[in-house]
């Protein structure tokens, strides 16, 4: 069941002077079981694109597909696309309301209609999810630390259970540990549950250790969708548009350019430490080889 | 829908009211908010109109920018009118089932709706010409008579100011608190009211929330540049009236003069 | 004489319930010394709770420590009486631009330290102007704070602070809420304001790439500071960072994984010219 986007645009402001295009002519398939990687500058319109997949935003021109009915017809069940497409805003934490954790994560799935059972049972797997201590979850949610509030609150979605997950940079004003630990829950759910992440980010590097597939977004049109090893090595394309690719490919390709024969292609610092050892024990072993030729 | 709110804003531009001290703005709006009120006829209301015109032509605000703001308040005016058209009693000009259209009742509606229109447009042209910083200036200014009845003027001026420099940021703050809590499959638009009064604590929680913690912020900010009220402060733009600001107490006065010779004539 | 002088310096949140009894007290900064001379461009480096913002709301009197002493610019900021002359001296921007932006117009705005302080109109407009150039938003001036990037706006509050001529300012995460690319030009801006200006910075964040460029960096964890040294002696030692929750720039950690596997690479590696350098050396 994946997420169709056909010629999909979006007009600031139709018909005036400022009109302007937020997003043009998007052609895309999301499948299920994906880790996608949304990077593009601010105004790229990578927010507006998100929104657009569980139907906050109405496509201008084109259509949204899911379950191969336009997202956008009356008759389509808006409630049932928002349990099956879940969002989790830039920032989350500054929606939770409840008096305790516990309500505030039953609040998505009681909206759904089920019953009070299954909304606690819910609540509680997301929470666990999420990794949030147990003896918070009765707790306001604004006397946890800033860490514990955004689990919390990515809990809140993760309870509607939904079959695909955005994520709007879920690791904003986190620490690094704080950004690893996230970002290793949010791929145990796309590992584990087969849950498709779309995961809009500003970092390269972060997208780089995740991801299977990268989309990047330039004034509204989608300029790059690709591997990692793929999109980063149009690191100079890239960088023409204001983003840049992982430190480590700088490092691989400036080590070619030197005239160490490594493959460029290493996204992650894991296969760049493997690709340098093995260049170098290559050099090695050819040292020690007697020269047979001459 | 959130952000064609309007009302309170600034509208960036160089005009000739632009430039007008906010002391000759201020008392200007409140002269023109009491005619409104006193001189409520036809003349009154075509004199009334007449400056409000010269106003936005000389403000060189867009009519656009300024009808926008006009959106969020329709609601209220078609309620007040239909209360007016069925409610007041005179002569019949309609008559249909229970409801009877009285030719006082069009007459008071249409007074109403002119009235309020006038009041938000003719408001808004100080807002939309003068920065909260001047008007807080201004206000400033105006109150410090009252200073002898212990009244904070400063305080007063700087409270306002900030509220309407944190309006837009809250404003849109709601928009992106509602679209979460939809994404939660929140409804904000079905059921009774009691119903949607209970939806909105998901918007409001987090709102007040936000709101609190900006105002901390803020404060702290404020006293970290030396921020300790009205004493001992300067002004980068001190007010001082300019042959402009002379030519529009002349138009003023002018206006207040038409306004009663019309009263007296008619 | 030193800018900043941090002496043994202990601060409790004491928390009370409703008759006032003392229910928990939490030591956010626990024992610091530190000295900070004239013109230098200090990082407190620390993870979310280290303690890094309450420590440096001690740095403009907005705390004062429960024990032990502050001396900024040779004033005690415990004495009443130096609160106004500290935070003129030490300038504060702190992390969201939003909530520190008082004025609607860009110039307005910057101009309401010096308003504060008393500076004659002829003068404020020149500080304006002048601090405007500093941070290269004057083009900006007549603009609302609303239309600009959070790059920008952090700017403009850095301006705000530069107009009342402090001889340092304090940072409190001024690039948390930013894009990368605003990270960049507030970054930028620092340090023209450090070589141009003279004016020290102490930067707070925990981000590590911005630490790179500084004289000296701290790392803080549970109050306390664990590191100091150059940033090239505190990314060389990957474990410690790691296990006070920060991260590495890229190369010393490929440095380090490297070195950790055999490869002979030299310590102290921070940028990745200096490690394909050594690379080459070795290949």
């Amino acid at each position: 069941m994946s997420i169709i986007l056909d010629h999909v645009s979006y007009i600031y402001e139709k018909g005036t002077p400022q009109e302007h295009y937020a997003l043009k002519d998007i052609n895309l398939v999301i499948p299920k079981g994906e880790f996608i990687g949304v990077i593009g500058h601010t105004g790229s319109g990578k927010s507006t694109m998100m929104q657009m997949l569980n139907g906050l935003i109405a496509p201008t021109e084109g259509m949204v597909l899911f379950r191969g009915q336009d997202i956008s017809d009356r008759d389509f069940d808006k409630k049932y696309l928002r349990s099956k497409v879940g969002m989790v805003f830039q920032y989350p934490e500054y929606q939770l309301f409840e008096s305790t954790v516990f309500k505030d994560v039953c609040f998505g799935p009681g909206n759904l209609g089920l019953d009070q059972k299954t909304v606690e049972l819910r609540a509680f797997s997301a929470l666990h999810q999420m990794q949030f201590p147990d003896e918070l979850f009765y707790q306001s949610p604004f006397d946890l630390s800033g860490g514990q509030k955004r689990r919390a609150a990515i809990a809140g979605v993760l309870a509607m259970d939904p079959d695909f997950l955005i994520l709007d940079e879920p690791t904003a004003g986190l620490d690094p540990k704080g950004r690893d630990e996230i970002l290793e829950l949010i791929a145990g759910l796309q590992k584990e549950q087969g849950k498709t992440i779309l995961l809009v980010s500003h970092s390269m590097d972060d997208v780089a250790n995740y991801v299977n597939r990268i989309l990047v977004l330039n004034e509204g049109k989608l300029v790059l969708d690709a591997q990692p090893a793929e999109a980063f090595s149009y690191y100079k394309e890239l960088e023409k548009i204001g983003l840049a690719a992982p430190q480590v490919t700088y490092i691989m390709n400036e080590l070619q350019e030197k005239g160490i024969p490594v493959r460029a292609g290493a996204t992650t610092l894991r296969e760049a430490k493997q690709e340098i050892l093995r260049v170098f024990s290559d050099n090695r072993a050819k040292e020690r080889e007697p020269i047979h030729d001459t | 829908m959130i952000r064609d709110i309007t009302v309170g804003q600034y509208y960036r531009t160089e005009s000739f009211v632009h430039r007008l001290d906010p002391r000759v703005k201020l008392l200007g709006t409140f002269l023109y908010i009491i005619s409104l009120f006193v001189f409520s006829s036809v003349p009154g209301f075509i004199v009334s109109g007449a400056l409000l015109v010269v106003t936005i032509w000389a403000s060189k605000v867009p009519l656009k920018f300024i009808l926008r703001g006009l959106k969020p308040i329709l609601l209220l005016l078609s309620v007040t009118v239909l209360f007016n058209l069925f409610l007041i009693k005179g002569e019949p000009v309609v008559q249909f089932w229970r409801f009877t259209i009285t030719r006082e009742g069009i007459q008071s509606a249409v007074f109403l709706v002119i009235r309020i229109v006038m009041l938000i447009v003719g408001s808004s042209m100080m807002t939309f010409t003068t920065t909260p910083n001047q008007l807080t200036d201004g206000i400033e200014s105006l109150l410090k008579p009252f200073r002898i009845v212990k009244l904070p003027a400063h305080e007063i001026a700087m409270m306002m100011s900030i509220a309407l420099r944190f309006i837009p940021i809250l404003l849109e703050e709601t928009d992106k608190i509602m679209k979460a809590q939809s994404a939660r499959g929140a409804d904000f638009e079905s059921g009774n009211i009691f119903h949607r009064a209970k939806g909105m604590l998901p918007i409001l929680v987090p709102l007040f929330v936000a709101a609190f913690r900006r105002a901390n912020d803020l404060a702290m900010a404020m006293e970290a540049r030396c921020y300790r009220g009205g004493e001992g402060r300067t002004r980068m733009k001190p007010l001082k009236y300019q042959t402009q600001d002379a030519a529009a107490f002349g138009v003023l006065t002018l206006y207040v003069a038409v306004h009663i010779t019309c009263k007296v004539l008619w | 004489m030193g800018m900043i002088e941090v002496k043994n310096i202990i601060f409790e949140y004491i928390r009370r319930d409703e008759e006032g009894n003392v229910e928990s007290i939490n030591r956010a900064v626990d024992d610091i010394s530190l000295d900070v001379q004239a013109g230098e461009f200090i990082a407190v480096l620390g993870h979310n709770g280290s303690g890094k913002s309450t420590f440096a709301k001690h740095l403009n009197s907005i705390l004062v420590p429960t024990e032990g002493s502050v001396w900024v610019d040779g004033m005690d900021t415990s004495a009443e009486r130096n609160v106004w002359d500290i935070r003129q001296s030490a300038g504060m921007v702190f992390q969201n631009p939003d909530n520190q932006i008082i004025g609607t117009v860009v110039e307005e705005d910057v101009g309401f330290g010096p308003e504060n302080i008393g500076i004659p109109t002829d003068e404020i407009w020149n500080r304006v102007a002048d601090s405007l150039k500093a941070v290269g938003m004057y083009s900006f001036r007549k603009m609302s704070p609303n239309k600009l990037s959070g790059g920008q706006k952090q700017r403009v509050a850095i301006a705000g602070i530069v107009a009342m001529r402090p001889k340092c300012i304090i940072l409190d995460e001024p690039t948390a809420m930013l894009d990368p690319q605003g990270r960049q030009e507030v970054l930028k801006t620092l340090h023209a304001l450090n070589k141009m200006e003279h004016v020290t910075i102490v930067l707070i964040t925990h981000y590590m790439e911005e630490v790179i460029g500084a004289d000296k960096v701290f790392v803080m964890d549970a109050g306390k500071i664990r590191m100091q040294g150059t940033p090239r002696e505190i990314f060389s030692d990957v474990e410690q960072m790691k296990s006070l929750r920060l991260d590495v720039p890229a190369a010393s950690l490929l440095a380090y994984e490297l070195r950790k596997a055999g490869l002979r690479l030299p310590n102290g590696i921070l940028t990745r010219e200096e490690l394909v350098e050594a690379l080459c050396q070795l290949y």
